[in-house]
Protein backbone atom coordinates (compact mmCIF):
# COMPACT_ATOMS: atom_id res chain seq x y z
CA UNK A 1 0.00 0.00 0.00
CA UNK A 2 1.55 3.39 -0.93
CA UNK A 3 0.81 6.46 1.29
CA UNK A 4 0.45 9.66 -1.36
CA UNK A 5 0.69 12.88 0.52
CA UNK A 6 1.69 16.44 -0.72
CA UNK A 7 4.77 18.03 0.51
CA UNK A 8 1.96 20.41 2.41
CA UNK A 9 0.57 17.33 4.19
CA UNK A 10 3.56 16.34 4.98
CA UNK A 11 5.02 19.73 6.45
CA UNK A 12 1.85 19.99 8.21
CA UNK A 13 1.94 16.57 10.19
CA UNK A 14 5.54 17.35 10.67
CA UNK A 15 4.33 20.75 12.45
CA UNK A 16 1.52 19.77 14.16
CA UNK A 17 3.51 16.68 16.14
CA UNK A 18 4.78 18.38 18.53
CA UNK A 19 1.62 19.81 19.85
CA UNK A 20 0.10 16.87 19.52
CA UNK A 21 2.71 15.30 21.42
CA UNK A 22 2.64 17.71 24.26
CA UNK A 23 -1.22 17.29 24.15
CA UNK A 24 -0.94 13.47 24.88
CA UNK A 25 1.74 13.92 26.90
CA UNK A 26 -0.26 16.80 29.15
CA UNK A 27 -3.08 14.26 29.44
CA UNK A 28 -0.88 11.32 30.49
CA UNK A 29 -2.76 8.65 32.12
CA UNK A 30 -5.33 9.32 34.62
CA UNK A 31 -5.61 8.20 37.81
CA UNK A 32 -8.46 8.21 40.56
CA UNK A 33 -7.56 8.38 43.96
CA UNK A 34 -10.99 8.14 46.45
CA UNK A 35 -10.32 9.23 49.79
CA UNK A 36 -7.96 11.44 51.37
CA UNK A 37 -6.67 9.83 54.10
CA UNK A 38 -2.96 9.44 55.32
CA UNK A 39 -3.65 6.71 52.40
CA UNK A 40 -5.26 8.49 49.48
CA UNK A 41 -3.32 11.85 50.14
CA UNK A 42 -0.40 10.33 50.19
CA UNK A 43 -0.87 8.07 47.44
CA UNK A 44 -1.85 11.36 44.75
CA UNK A 45 1.39 12.87 46.13
CA UNK A 46 3.45 9.74 45.22
CA UNK A 47 2.13 9.59 41.61
CA UNK A 48 2.51 13.41 40.77
CA UNK A 49 6.11 12.57 41.77
CA UNK A 50 6.69 8.99 39.83
CA UNK A 51 3.95 10.33 37.13
CA UNK A 52 4.46 13.94 36.54
CA UNK A 53 2.33 14.33 33.59
CA UNK A 54 -0.60 12.18 34.89
CA UNK A 55 -4.43 13.39 35.47
CA UNK A 56 -4.52 12.75 39.22
CA UNK A 57 -7.97 13.50 40.47
CA UNK A 58 -8.12 13.05 44.92
CA UNK A 59 -11.53 12.68 45.31
CA UNK A 60 -12.99 12.77 49.56
CA UNK A 61 -16.79 13.94 50.36
CA UNK A 62 -15.47 16.09 53.40
CA UNK A 63 -13.89 19.61 52.83
CA UNK A 64 -12.50 19.19 56.15
CA UNK A 65 -11.69 16.30 58.46
CA UNK A 66 -10.14 15.00 61.71
CA UNK A 67 -6.89 12.83 61.91
CA UNK A 68 -7.08 9.97 63.80
CA UNK A 69 -3.76 10.20 65.15
CA UNK A 70 -3.71 12.45 68.06
CA UNK A 71 -7.52 12.56 68.59
CA UNK A 72 -7.14 10.75 71.49
CA UNK A 73 -5.34 13.68 73.18
CA UNK A 74 -8.26 15.66 71.88
CA UNK A 75 -10.30 13.84 73.30
CA UNK A 76 -9.30 14.00 76.71
CA UNK A 77 -8.37 17.51 76.43
CA UNK A 78 -4.93 17.67 76.35
CA UNK A 79 -4.48 18.73 72.91
CA UNK A 80 -6.74 21.18 70.60
CA UNK A 81 -9.05 19.95 67.70
CA UNK A 82 -7.01 22.30 65.31
CA UNK A 83 -3.43 20.59 65.83
CA UNK A 84 -6.08 17.41 63.85
CA UNK A 85 -7.86 19.22 61.97
CA UNK A 86 -7.16 19.23 57.99
CA UNK A 87 -8.51 20.54 55.10
CA UNK A 88 -8.72 18.05 52.02
CA UNK A 89 -8.32 20.96 49.76
CA UNK A 90 -4.62 21.65 50.49
CA UNK A 91 -3.75 18.41 49.45
CA UNK A 92 -4.41 20.08 45.96
CA UNK A 93 -1.73 22.57 46.52
CA UNK A 94 0.54 21.07 48.07
CA UNK A 95 1.05 17.98 45.61
CA UNK A 96 -0.19 19.67 42.57
CA UNK A 97 -3.12 17.01 42.23
CA UNK A 98 -6.80 17.92 41.49
CA UNK A 99 -9.30 17.49 44.59
CA UNK A 100 -12.59 17.14 44.14
CA UNK A 101 -14.84 17.60 47.86
CA UNK A 102 -18.28 15.48 46.36
CA UNK A 103 -19.24 11.88 47.89
CA UNK A 104 -18.43 9.09 45.93
CA UNK A 105 -21.30 6.81 45.33
CA UNK A 106 -20.36 4.00 43.20
CA UNK A 107 -17.20 2.63 41.73
CA UNK A 108 -17.37 0.71 38.58
CA UNK A 109 -14.63 -1.87 38.91
CA UNK A 110 -14.53 -3.24 35.51
CA UNK A 111 -15.22 0.16 33.35
CA UNK A 112 -12.92 1.74 36.35
CA UNK A 113 -15.69 4.72 36.36
CA UNK A 114 -16.30 6.58 39.74
CA UNK A 115 -19.39 8.21 40.05
CA UNK A 116 -20.29 11.45 42.55
CA UNK A 117 -23.31 12.68 43.65
CA UNK A 118 -22.44 16.19 42.03
CA UNK A 119 -19.69 15.68 39.00
CA UNK A 120 -21.18 12.24 37.63
CA UNK A 121 -19.25 9.57 36.22
CA UNK A 122 -15.04 10.08 36.40
CA UNK A 123 -13.05 7.48 34.01
CA UNK A 124 -9.58 6.27 34.76
CA UNK A 125 -6.80 3.64 33.50
CA UNK A 126 -6.36 3.34 37.20
CA UNK A 127 -8.49 3.89 40.52
CA UNK A 128 -7.30 4.06 44.17
CA UNK A 129 -9.29 3.06 46.87
CA UNK A 130 -8.77 4.43 50.63
CA UNK A 131 -12.05 4.62 52.15
CA UNK A 132 -11.31 3.64 55.01
CA UNK A 133 -13.46 1.42 57.48
CA UNK A 134 -17.12 1.32 58.26
CA UNK A 135 -18.59 0.35 61.42
CA UNK A 136 -20.72 -2.78 62.25
CA UNK A 137 -23.79 -2.28 63.49
CA UNK A 138 -24.83 -5.63 63.84
CA UNK A 139 -22.90 -6.62 66.66
CA UNK A 140 -23.91 -4.62 70.03
CA UNK A 141 -27.99 -5.06 70.10
CA UNK A 142 -29.48 -1.49 70.85
CA UNK A 143 -26.87 0.51 68.76
CA UNK A 144 -27.02 1.45 65.53
CA UNK A 145 -26.02 4.90 63.54
CA UNK A 146 -28.69 6.85 64.68
CA UNK A 147 -27.72 6.57 68.27
CA UNK A 148 -24.25 6.26 68.74
CA UNK A 149 -23.34 9.43 69.69
CA UNK A 150 -25.32 8.67 72.97
CA UNK A 151 -21.89 6.27 73.55
CA UNK A 152 -19.56 8.04 70.75
CA UNK A 153 -16.48 6.01 69.66
CA UNK A 154 -15.04 8.64 68.50
CA UNK A 155 -13.16 6.53 65.58
CA UNK A 156 -13.98 8.47 62.10
CA UNK A 157 -12.80 11.80 62.76
CA UNK A 158 -15.93 13.72 62.25
CA UNK A 159 -18.35 15.34 65.48
CA UNK A 160 -18.04 12.55 68.01
CA UNK A 161 -14.54 13.37 68.66
CA UNK A 162 -15.60 16.77 69.87
CA UNK A 163 -18.84 15.45 71.47
CA UNK A 164 -16.82 12.94 73.39
CA UNK A 165 -13.75 15.55 74.48
CA UNK A 166 -16.86 18.03 75.84
CA UNK A 167 -19.16 14.76 77.45
CA UNK A 168 -15.78 13.78 78.93
CA UNK A 169 -14.70 17.17 80.15
CA UNK A 170 -18.23 17.46 82.21
CA UNK A 171 -17.52 14.49 84.15
CA UNK A 172 -17.28 14.87 87.63
CA UNK A 173 -15.17 13.08 90.35
CA UNK A 174 -16.58 9.53 91.17
CA UNK A 175 -17.70 8.92 87.28
CA UNK A 176 -17.82 5.45 85.81
CA UNK A 177 -16.42 5.57 82.17
CA UNK A 178 -16.70 2.90 79.96
CA UNK A 179 -14.41 2.22 76.93
CA UNK A 180 -15.72 -0.60 74.38
CA UNK A 181 -13.08 -2.06 72.42
CA UNK A 182 -13.62 -4.00 69.13
CA UNK A 183 -12.65 -7.59 68.21
CA UNK A 184 -10.01 -7.33 65.31
CA UNK A 185 -9.33 -6.66 62.79
CA UNK A 186 -9.89 -2.93 63.14
CA UNK A 187 -8.37 0.55 62.90
CA UNK A 188 -5.87 1.46 65.15
CA UNK A 189 -5.31 -1.11 67.33
CA UNK A 190 -3.62 0.61 70.47
CA UNK A 191 -6.22 3.58 70.26
CA UNK A 192 -8.75 2.50 72.79
CA UNK A 193 -5.81 1.82 75.06
CA UNK A 194 -4.05 4.94 74.51
CA UNK A 195 -7.24 6.64 74.62
CA UNK A 196 -7.87 4.93 78.10
CA UNK A 197 -4.24 6.13 79.18
CA UNK A 198 -5.01 9.74 78.71
CA UNK A 199 -8.31 10.08 80.02
CA UNK A 200 -6.65 8.52 83.03
CA UNK A 201 -3.98 11.63 83.25
CA UNK A 202 -6.63 14.00 82.38
CA UNK A 203 -8.26 12.63 85.25
CA UNK A 204 -5.50 12.77 87.24
CA UNK A 205 -4.95 16.68 86.63
CA UNK A 206 -8.56 17.42 87.27
CA UNK A 207 -7.58 15.81 90.84
CA UNK A 208 -10.86 12.88 90.21
CA UNK A 209 -9.25 10.75 92.14
CA UNK A 210 -12.81 8.22 92.71
CA UNK A 211 -13.42 8.17 88.87
CA UNK A 212 -12.92 4.87 87.27
CA UNK A 213 -12.70 3.74 83.80
CA UNK A 214 -13.24 0.19 82.59
CA UNK A 215 -12.26 -1.68 79.43
CA UNK A 216 -15.11 -4.01 77.90
CA UNK A 217 -13.08 -6.07 75.64
CA UNK A 218 -13.83 -8.04 72.35
CA UNK A 219 -10.80 -10.08 72.74
CA UNK A 220 -8.73 -11.72 74.76
CA UNK A 221 -5.09 -9.53 74.13
CA UNK A 222 -4.37 -6.12 72.75
CA UNK A 223 -1.18 -4.73 70.91
CA UNK A 224 1.37 -3.86 73.70
CA UNK A 225 -0.63 -5.23 76.51
CA UNK A 226 2.48 -5.95 78.65
CA UNK A 227 3.46 -2.43 78.46
CA UNK A 228 0.25 -0.79 78.64
CA UNK A 229 -1.06 -2.55 81.86
CA UNK A 230 2.41 -2.13 83.39
CA UNK A 231 2.06 1.71 82.72
CA UNK A 232 -1.25 2.17 84.37
CA UNK A 233 -0.35 0.45 87.40
CA UNK A 234 2.30 2.76 87.31
CA UNK A 235 1.11 6.26 86.96
CA UNK A 236 -2.88 5.52 87.71
CA UNK A 237 -3.05 2.59 90.03
CA UNK A 238 -6.53 1.08 90.72
CA UNK A 239 -8.15 3.90 87.86
CA UNK A 240 -8.24 1.21 85.11
CA UNK A 241 -9.86 -2.07 84.74
CA UNK A 242 -9.58 -4.80 81.54
CA UNK A 243 -12.04 -7.42 81.40
CA UNK A 244 -10.35 -9.35 78.18
CA UNK A 245 -13.66 -11.55 76.13
CA UNK A 246 -12.67 -14.88 78.15
CA UNK A 247 -14.07 -12.78 81.45
CA UNK A 248 -17.42 -12.41 79.25
CA UNK A 249 -15.72 -8.32 78.69
CA UNK A 250 -17.13 -8.04 75.67
CA UNK A 251 -20.37 -5.82 75.57
CA UNK A 252 -23.28 -7.03 73.58
CA UNK A 253 -26.20 -5.16 74.20
CA UNK A 254 -26.44 -1.34 75.04
CA UNK A 255 -29.55 1.16 76.00
CA UNK A 256 -28.55 4.65 75.13
CA UNK A 257 -30.83 6.59 76.89
CA UNK A 258 -30.36 4.95 80.21
CA UNK A 259 -26.72 4.80 79.38
CA UNK A 260 -26.42 1.18 80.22
CA UNK A 261 -24.22 -1.66 78.80
CA UNK A 262 -24.79 -5.58 79.10
CA UNK A 263 -21.59 -7.72 78.73
CA UNK A 264 -21.76 -10.97 77.73
CA UNK A 265 -23.71 -13.38 79.95
CA UNK A 266 -24.66 -10.59 82.34
CA UNK A 267 -27.84 -10.35 84.10
CA UNK A 268 -27.15 -7.07 84.98
CA UNK A 269 -26.21 -4.07 83.10
CA UNK A 270 -23.35 -1.58 83.46
CA UNK A 271 -24.57 1.83 84.68
CA UNK A 272 -21.71 4.20 82.61
CA UNK A 273 -21.65 7.99 83.55
CA UNK A 274 -19.96 8.04 79.81
CA UNK A 275 -19.62 5.37 77.50
CA UNK A 276 -17.44 5.07 74.39
CA UNK A 277 -18.66 2.24 72.06
CA UNK A 278 -16.18 1.11 69.40
CA UNK A 279 -18.05 -1.12 67.31
CA UNK A 280 -16.28 -4.10 65.15
CA UNK A 281 -15.40 -2.92 61.89
CA UNK A 282 -15.13 -3.62 58.03
CA UNK A 283 -14.10 -1.89 55.28
CA UNK A 284 -15.74 1.06 54.05
CA UNK A 285 -19.37 0.10 52.28
CA UNK A 286 -18.02 1.83 49.38
CA UNK A 287 -15.32 -1.13 49.23
CA UNK A 288 -17.95 -3.90 49.83
CA UNK A 289 -20.15 -2.35 47.08
CA UNK A 290 -17.57 -1.99 44.74
CA UNK A 291 -17.52 -6.03 45.33
CA UNK A 292 -14.03 -5.09 45.96
CA UNK A 293 -14.04 -7.29 49.37
CA UNK A 294 -13.91 -11.15 49.45
CA UNK A 295 -15.92 -12.77 52.69
CA UNK A 296 -14.22 -10.83 55.22
CA UNK A 297 -15.82 -7.99 54.82
CA UNK A 298 -12.16 -6.68 54.10
CA UNK A 299 -10.45 -6.14 50.56
CA UNK A 300 -7.96 -8.77 49.36
CA UNK A 301 -4.69 -7.05 47.64
CA UNK A 302 -1.40 -8.46 45.90
CA UNK A 303 0.72 -6.84 48.58
CA UNK A 304 3.65 -6.31 45.86
CA UNK A 305 1.50 -3.32 44.50
CA UNK A 306 -1.46 -3.51 46.83
CA UNK A 307 -3.94 -4.06 43.67
CA UNK A 308 -6.85 -5.66 44.21
CA UNK A 309 -7.10 -9.47 43.70
CA UNK A 310 -10.66 -9.24 42.53
CA UNK A 311 -10.46 -6.44 40.17
CA UNK A 312 -7.39 -5.58 37.73
CA UNK A 313 -6.44 -1.90 37.91
CA UNK A 314 -7.94 -1.07 40.94
CA UNK A 315 -5.60 -0.69 43.76
CA UNK A 316 -6.89 -0.58 47.97
CA UNK A 317 -4.93 0.84 50.47
CA UNK A 318 -4.95 1.76 53.91
CA UNK A 319 -7.42 0.48 56.62
CA UNK A 320 -9.88 -1.25 53.90
CA UNK A 321 -6.73 -3.76 52.65
CA UNK A 322 -5.71 -7.15 54.05
CA UNK A 323 -1.96 -6.08 54.72
CA UNK A 324 -1.56 -8.62 57.61
CA UNK A 325 0.86 -8.62 59.46
CA UNK A 326 0.99 -4.22 59.46
CA UNK A 327 -1.77 -2.99 61.20
CA UNK A 328 -4.32 -0.56 60.02
CA UNK A 329 -2.80 2.50 60.58
CA UNK A 330 -1.71 5.71 59.33
CA UNK A 331 2.02 5.24 59.26
CA UNK A 332 1.09 1.51 57.57
CA UNK A 333 -1.29 3.81 54.86
CA UNK A 334 1.68 6.12 54.27
CA UNK A 335 3.69 3.39 53.77
CA UNK A 336 1.50 1.27 51.09
CA UNK A 337 0.57 4.00 49.57
CA UNK A 338 4.50 5.00 48.59
CA UNK A 339 4.30 1.57 47.47
CA UNK A 340 1.08 1.17 45.50
CA UNK A 341 2.01 4.62 43.72
CA UNK A 342 5.37 3.09 42.40
CA UNK A 343 3.81 -0.05 41.06
CA UNK A 344 1.35 2.14 39.41
CA UNK A 345 3.76 3.86 37.85
CA UNK A 346 5.65 1.35 36.75
CA UNK A 347 2.94 -0.53 35.36
CA UNK A 348 1.76 2.35 33.23
CA UNK A 349 5.47 3.06 32.16
CA UNK A 350 6.66 -0.56 31.53
CA UNK A 351 9.23 -0.30 33.91
CA UNK A 352 10.55 -2.82 36.73
CA UNK A 353 7.86 -3.46 39.71
CA UNK A 354 9.38 -1.69 42.69
CA UNK A 355 10.60 -3.85 45.77
CA UNK A 356 7.82 -4.34 47.94
CA UNK A 357 9.14 -2.95 51.21
CA UNK A 358 7.19 -1.64 53.94
CA UNK A 359 7.58 0.00 57.83
CA UNK A 360 4.96 1.06 60.16
CA UNK A 361 5.33 2.38 63.56
CA UNK A 362 2.53 2.77 65.81
CA UNK A 363 3.12 5.32 68.70
CA UNK A 364 0.77 5.38 71.85
CA UNK A 365 0.78 8.29 74.14
CA UNK A 366 0.14 7.32 77.96
CA UNK A 367 0.22 10.86 78.87
CA UNK A 368 1.31 14.03 77.15
CA UNK A 369 5.11 13.52 78.36
CA UNK A 370 5.35 9.74 77.47
CA UNK A 371 4.39 7.30 75.15
CA UNK A 372 5.61 3.79 73.93
CA UNK A 373 5.64 2.47 70.30
CA UNK A 374 6.01 -0.70 68.19
CA UNK A 375 7.44 -0.89 64.76
CA UNK A 376 8.13 -3.06 61.76
CA UNK A 377 9.43 -4.11 58.88
CA UNK A 378 7.82 -5.77 56.49
CA UNK A 379 8.59 -7.47 52.98
CA UNK A 380 6.61 -9.69 50.49
CA UNK A 381 8.15 -13.04 50.34
CA UNK A 382 6.26 -15.57 47.84
CA UNK A 383 3.06 -13.66 47.14
CA UNK A 384 2.53 -12.67 51.28
CA UNK A 385 3.35 -10.10 53.00
CA UNK A 386 6.01 -11.37 55.87
CA UNK A 387 7.34 -9.56 59.04
CA UNK A 388 11.28 -8.72 58.11
CA UNK A 389 11.69 -7.42 61.74
CA UNK A 390 10.41 -5.71 64.77
CA UNK A 391 10.41 -4.38 68.07
CA UNK A 392 8.73 -3.12 70.96
CA UNK A 393 9.79 -0.14 73.36
CA UNK A 394 11.27 -1.85 76.57
CA UNK A 395 9.23 -2.87 79.48
CA UNK A 396 11.83 -1.66 81.71
CA UNK A 397 12.16 1.53 80.01
CA UNK A 398 12.54 4.85 82.41
CA UNK A 399 10.63 8.25 82.36
CA UNK A 400 13.44 8.97 79.60
CA UNK A 401 12.93 6.74 77.64
CA UNK A 402 9.29 7.64 77.98
CA UNK A 403 9.31 11.30 77.64
CA UNK A 404 11.77 10.84 74.34
CA UNK A 405 8.91 8.57 72.78
CA UNK A 406 6.22 10.82 73.50
CA UNK A 407 8.76 13.72 71.98
CA UNK A 408 9.14 10.92 68.71
CA UNK A 409 5.56 10.54 68.84
CA UNK A 410 4.99 14.52 68.34
CA UNK A 411 7.66 14.57 65.99
CA UNK A 412 6.23 12.10 64.08
CA UNK A 413 2.54 13.28 63.56
CA UNK A 414 4.29 16.40 61.72
CA UNK A 415 6.48 15.24 60.08
CA UNK A 416 3.66 12.39 58.39
CA UNK A 417 0.76 14.78 57.80
CA UNK A 418 3.04 17.01 55.89
CA UNK A 419 3.76 14.15 54.27
CA UNK A 420 0.58 13.19 53.19
CA UNK A 421 -1.24 16.53 53.01
CA UNK A 422 0.86 19.45 52.94
CA UNK B 1 5.35 2.90 -16.62
CA UNK B 2 5.77 6.47 -16.26
CA UNK B 3 6.00 7.42 -12.65
CA UNK B 4 3.42 9.92 -11.87
CA UNK B 5 4.47 13.52 -11.67
CA UNK B 6 5.76 14.56 -8.50
CA UNK B 7 6.32 11.42 -6.73
CA UNK B 8 9.93 11.76 -6.92
CA UNK B 9 10.02 15.09 -4.92
CA UNK B 10 7.28 13.77 -2.58
CA UNK B 11 9.51 11.03 -1.55
CA UNK B 12 12.49 13.05 -0.89
CA UNK B 13 10.26 15.46 0.85
CA UNK B 14 8.81 12.38 3.31
CA UNK B 15 12.42 11.20 3.87
CA UNK B 16 12.87 15.09 4.86
CA UNK B 17 9.77 14.73 6.59
CA UNK B 18 10.49 11.60 8.67
CA UNK B 19 13.71 13.16 9.79
CA UNK B 20 12.14 16.35 10.95
CA UNK B 21 9.30 14.17 12.79
CA UNK B 22 12.12 12.24 14.38
CA UNK B 23 14.26 15.14 15.60
CA UNK B 24 11.54 17.30 17.18
CA UNK B 25 10.46 13.92 18.98
CA UNK B 26 14.14 13.72 20.04
CA UNK B 27 13.55 17.52 21.36
CA UNK B 28 10.30 16.99 22.94
CA UNK B 29 10.77 13.43 25.12
CA UNK B 30 14.39 14.17 25.46
CA UNK B 31 13.42 16.88 28.54
CA UNK B 32 16.52 17.68 31.12
CA UNK B 33 15.91 15.68 34.29
CA UNK B 34 13.84 13.10 32.75
CA UNK B 35 15.73 10.04 32.73
CA UNK B 36 19.02 11.09 34.98
CA UNK B 37 16.48 11.71 37.63
CA UNK B 38 14.20 9.18 38.68
CA UNK B 39 12.68 9.45 41.89
CA UNK B 40 13.51 7.23 45.00
CA UNK B 41 11.99 4.23 45.99
CA UNK B 42 9.31 3.62 47.59
CA UNK B 43 11.58 2.23 50.93
CA UNK B 44 13.95 5.55 50.29
CA UNK B 45 10.28 7.87 50.08
CA UNK B 46 9.33 5.97 53.65
CA UNK B 47 12.93 6.56 55.21
CA UNK B 48 12.58 10.58 53.87
CA UNK B 49 8.76 10.99 55.40
CA UNK B 50 10.82 12.06 58.84
CA UNK B 51 14.53 12.30 57.54
CA UNK B 52 13.93 14.29 54.74
CA UNK B 53 15.73 18.18 54.62
CA UNK B 54 12.31 19.67 53.93
CA UNK B 55 11.13 17.93 57.02
CA UNK B 56 14.17 18.94 59.06
CA UNK B 57 12.79 21.59 61.42
CA UNK B 58 9.59 19.08 62.03
CA UNK B 59 11.34 16.07 62.59
CA UNK B 60 12.52 14.36 65.87
CA UNK B 61 15.66 12.51 63.68
CA UNK B 62 18.41 14.08 61.57
CA UNK B 63 17.91 14.54 57.82
CA UNK B 64 19.54 12.10 55.46
CA UNK B 65 19.85 14.75 52.46
CA UNK B 66 23.35 15.78 54.22
CA UNK B 67 24.60 12.42 54.52
CA UNK B 68 26.72 10.47 52.05
CA UNK B 69 26.31 6.43 51.09
CA UNK B 70 28.94 5.44 53.61
CA UNK B 71 27.66 7.38 56.31
CA UNK B 72 24.40 6.54 55.87
CA UNK B 73 25.08 2.26 55.69
CA UNK B 74 27.54 2.61 58.55
CA UNK B 75 24.80 4.31 61.24
CA UNK B 76 22.33 1.71 59.16
CA UNK B 77 24.93 -1.01 60.40
CA UNK B 78 25.26 0.23 64.15
CA UNK B 79 21.17 0.88 64.20
CA UNK B 80 21.64 -3.31 63.21
CA UNK B 81 23.84 -4.04 65.77
CA UNK B 82 22.05 -2.65 68.96
CA UNK B 83 20.71 -4.98 70.94
CA UNK B 84 17.85 -2.90 72.77
CA UNK B 85 14.30 -1.58 71.40
CA UNK B 86 14.74 1.77 72.71
CA UNK B 87 14.09 3.82 69.59
CA UNK B 88 12.39 3.36 65.98
CA UNK B 89 15.47 2.84 63.91
CA UNK B 90 16.97 -0.72 65.27
CA UNK B 91 14.10 -1.99 65.20
CA UNK B 92 14.03 -1.29 61.26
CA UNK B 93 17.65 -2.46 60.72
CA UNK B 94 17.61 -5.76 62.16
CA UNK B 95 15.86 -7.06 59.87
CA UNK B 96 17.65 -5.94 56.21
CA UNK B 97 20.34 -7.29 54.61
CA UNK B 98 23.84 -5.96 53.98
CA UNK B 99 22.79 -5.65 50.45
CA UNK B 100 19.41 -3.73 50.90
CA UNK B 101 21.41 -1.26 53.24
CA UNK B 102 23.54 -0.85 50.70
CA UNK B 103 21.07 0.08 47.62
CA UNK B 104 19.02 2.16 50.22
CA UNK B 105 22.49 4.30 51.25
CA UNK B 106 23.29 4.50 47.78
CA UNK B 107 19.77 6.11 46.45
CA UNK B 108 19.59 7.96 49.41
CA UNK B 109 23.64 9.15 49.26
CA UNK B 110 22.73 10.81 45.84
CA UNK B 111 20.68 13.53 47.43
CA UNK B 112 23.66 14.75 49.30
CA UNK B 113 24.47 17.73 47.82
Amino acid sequence: MSITLSRRQLLAAALLLPASTASARKRGPRVIVVGAGFGGASCARQLRLYLPDADILLIDRQARFLTGPFSNGVIAGLDEVAMITRHTRDVATAHRVRVLIDEVVTIDPVKREVRTAQHGVHRADRIVVAPGVSMRWDRIEGLHPGNSDAMPHGWLGGTQVTGLRDRFAALADGARIVIAAPSNPYRCPPGPYERVSLMAAALQRRGHRNSRILIADAKDDFTKRALFQLEWDRRYPGVIEWIPRALNGEVVRVDTQRHHLWLRDATMPIQADLASVIPAQTAAQLAIDADLTDETQWCPVHPQRFESTRHAGIHVIGDAAIAAPMPKSGFAANSQAKLCAAAIAADLLGQPMPQAMLLNTCYSLLDTDAAISVSGYYAVVGDRLSVLSEGISALGGDATQRRSEAEQARAWYRTITRDSFG
Amino acid sequence: MAAPRGSTSTRVGLIQCVALIAGVALVVFAQPGRAESSPPSPLAQMCRTCHAEAQAEFAFGASLDSLDANTIFDRLRVYRNRSDDGSVMPRFARGMSDQTMQQLAAELGRLAP
